[in-house]
């Protein structure tokens, strides 16, 4: 995964001056925050199934090299293929080998996080074939060549004018040369460009929300119904996923998939939840001729050992991010990984290492929302606090910041002096904010007044209020 | 020799479980027959009408008839907006009901221009209104997902209350099928300035036909 979270200051300050993203995101919050916030009330067990969501994951982790053979063993029976990969580089091979082997031209794509985190569809299109992602969202952001901005809504940075824009572009030549900014409108000619695609699909790729080791079965769930007709309608279905996905049961998989519809969404099921194992059986009139799997490693079992493997829960629901006031205000491109927001700030680390990730896990204000709406109960605010403490470690801090936390910490050890220093800068700052109560813009602070004003203080420091109050 | 990329994964993994393999192994197993029961949500409603009330709230339409002979009618009746032309897509499993002679069916798989299609469904799910279809031979999966209208026939006695009520009918089938659709809603995205659309790639109608029985 190339993840360009280095450039976070400047992809912060670029998301939080772009109006669109800025609508876009409150109205995020109006609809899906919203809608979930409904779903969780209108279900009084929403809390009894988080506790049984995080057991079932914890279970599946202690135990994940059992039940990853027993869902190898139950795909094998039922016709279909498994495949291991240690790295991205690998995955890619490995699905590359297999277009090859069918002799495949076109490829569609359901919507795949892990494909995108291998950087799947560079390395096919380098192989000279015809890729085409059948997510509208993500459609949508293969033809303006940009990266996903949300886990679950890829294209919620993106507004109906600049989608009509890129239509008007790239349907000409599909019988639509005029500009639209009607939604369905849009929505209808990505259905009439992609119906034929299906069709003439050698080879239909998917991601997996789930896998049940009980059955080998491999489980997306859509409201497009794109995914199902991609692995329907292509001669040779390939999954890949992460090796953390899977659940022991199909009971195990009902807790999960309720968890998921109401964190993602705030619906109490998508319109499709499909459960595909291997391929086609003998008489059938459709379905894939083969059917492969793709494991891909890619640093999660490295994350099994100690406090990261609870970020293994993940099911990818993105109630973390709509939820995070950083993610809510900059959105996802700041992050510069295909996962952004809480999930993606320890994610990134994890499977592109620390120096890659950068400022990551510092895009934290650890007020705890993400962890408090995480349907596994991941403790979010804990592992990128964890994760600050190992960047120090390894010395992986820039300069500037290592010398003022450095500074701050010389100066906090001495108290006497610390309360003296931090009163004349509240009396200095109290007096000049005085008028206005806040500051537009205060020397060396452009950082943060750019995007926010400065509360004025009051002109005492906590310590001094403190003190006053005790005494009364 | 160089170990294949599942040893080393598999490898990478005990390293980090620790040493108690024969353990682990032996809580898989066990657990395939000590499933734990989870949390299910309560409701007390009568499981048809929760089936209609959650199907409908989903944009889906529900129609109930008396027997499956009803059937051809009431296709017709909704198909009447649509002008003359009948060319759907049936699934054989429903090749013995009686359809209108006029009508030009095809008994397979969907095709890349399909209107209309009949599908019958495994169960429905009273908790959320959802139909339940396992492809096989006879039930070809596209027909779930190709149509404008998909039209399902679920018999009223195939409704379960919970999701989990399922797994039980689908592991008594013959084959463990290709595919198994749960289906809630019409297709719909919210990928334009999250302005819900319906439909996407799938139907852009659910018409479900709850039938007392089937011949
Ligand atoms: S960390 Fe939790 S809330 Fe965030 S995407 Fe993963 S499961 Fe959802």
């Amino acid at each position: 995964m190339t993840a360009h979270p280095l450039n976070f200051d400047r992809r912060v300050a670029a998301g939080l001056g772009d109006e669109g993203l800025q609508k876009s995101l409150s109205a995020l919050k109006g609809s899906f925050v919203a809608a979930r916030g409904r779903a969780v009330l209108a279900l009084p067990e929403f809390e009894a199934l988080r506790d049984d969501g995080k057991a079932i994951k914890d279970h599946t982790l202690a135990n994940l090299d059992a039940y990853l053979e027993t869902y190898e063993a139950a795909v094998i029976a039922r016709g279909g293929h498994v495949h291991w990969a240690r790295d991205a580089a690998e995955a890619r091979d490995i699905v590359r080998a297999i277009c090859k082997q069918a002799g495949a031209r076109t490829v569609t794509k359901g919507k795949s996080m892990v494909s995108e985190e291998i950087e799947l569809n560079a390395a096919l299109e380098a192989d000279g074939l015809e890729v085409v992602e059948t997510d509208a969202g993500e459609y949508i952001l293969q033809l303006g060549r940009e990266m996903p901005s949300h886990i679950v809504m890829p294209t919620v940075h993106k507004t109906t004018e600049q989608i009509a824009d890129l239509f008007q572009k790239h349907h000409a030549a599909h019988g639509f040369p005029d500009r639209t900014l009607d939604a369905a409108e849009l929505i209808g000619q990505v259905r009439s460009v992609l119906r034929g695609k299906y069709f003439k699909a050698d080879v239909g790729i998917t991601g997996a929300n789930f896998l049940v080791a009980e059955t080998g079965s491999n489980i997306i769930v859509t409201n497009e119904g794109n995914g199902d007709l991609t692995s329907t309608l292509a001669r040779v279905h390939i999954v890949t996923t992460g090796i953390e996905k899977v659940v022991p049961t199909l009971e195990d998989l009902s807790v999960m998939l309720r968890l998921l519809a109401r964190s993602a969404l705030g619906s109490e099921i998508t319109s499709y939840t499909t459960l595909s194992t291997g391929p086609r059986r003998p008489g059938d009139l459709d379905g894939p001729e083969a059917y492969h799997v793709v494991l891909i490693d890619n640093g999660r079992a490295n994350m099994l050992s100690g406090h990261f493997r609870e970020m293994l829960r993940c099911i990818r629901c993105g109630a973390c991010m709509n939820h995070c006031p950083v993610y809510m205000s900059v959105g996802g491109h700041a992050y510069g990984s295909v996962y952004p927001g809480p999930m993606g700030a320890v994610l990134t680390p994890m499977i592109s290492g620390h120096e890659a990730a950068g400022e990551l896990p510092h895009a934290c204000t650890l007020n705890g929302r993400c962890q408090s709406v995480c349907p596994v109960k991941i403790p979010l605010p804990d592992l990128l606090r964890r994760l600050r403490h190992e960047q120090w470690e390894q010395k992986l801090v820039s300069g500037t910041v290592r010398f003022g936390i450095s500074a701050w910490a010389w100066l906090a050890l001495r108290p006497r002096l610390y309360r003296a220093t931090t009163s004349l800068a509240m009396r200095v700052l109290g007096r000049l904010g005085r008028s206005k109560g806040a500051f537009r813009w205060l020397p060396l602070a452009s950082g943060w007044t750019d995007g926010r004003d400065l509360p004025a203080p009051e002109g005492l420091t906590f310590s001094e209020l403190w003190a006053r109050r005790q005494q009364r | 020799m160089i170990p294949s990329s599942r040893d080393v994964v598999l490898g990478r993994i005990r390293n980090a479980l620790g040493p108690d393999r024969a353990a682990r192994a032996n809580a898989a197993v066990q657990r395939r027959s000590d499933i734990p029961v989870w949390t299910r949500p309560v409701f007390l409603d009568d499981d048809t009408e929760r089936f209609i009330a959650k199907a409908e709230a989903s944009f889906c339409t529900v129609e109930r008839l008396a027997s499956i002979n009803g059937a051809g009618e009431a296709v017709e009746r909704l198909l009447a907006v649509r002008g003359p032309d009948r060319d759907l897509s049936i699934a054989p499993s429903l090749i013995k009901m009686p359809w209108p002679q006029s009508w030009k069916i095809n008994f397979g798989a969907g095709r890349l221009i399909e209107k209309v299609s009949i599908t019958d469904a495994l169960a429905g799910i009273a908790e959320t209104g959802s139909l339940v279809f396992c492809s096989e031979a006879s039930r070809p999966a596209s027909l779930n997902f190709l149509p404008e209208l998909h039209i399902a026939v679920l018999r009223r006695c195939d409704i379960v209350h919970h999701l989990e009520d399922i797994w039980p009918k689908v592991r008594a089938l013959p084959v463990w099928p290709r595919a198994v659709n749960i289906v809630s809603a019409p297709s719909r995205t919210a990928d334009v300035a999250q302005i819900v659309v319906r439909p996407a790639h799938g139907p852009k109608a659910l018409h479900i036909l709850l039938v007392e029985e089937l011949p």
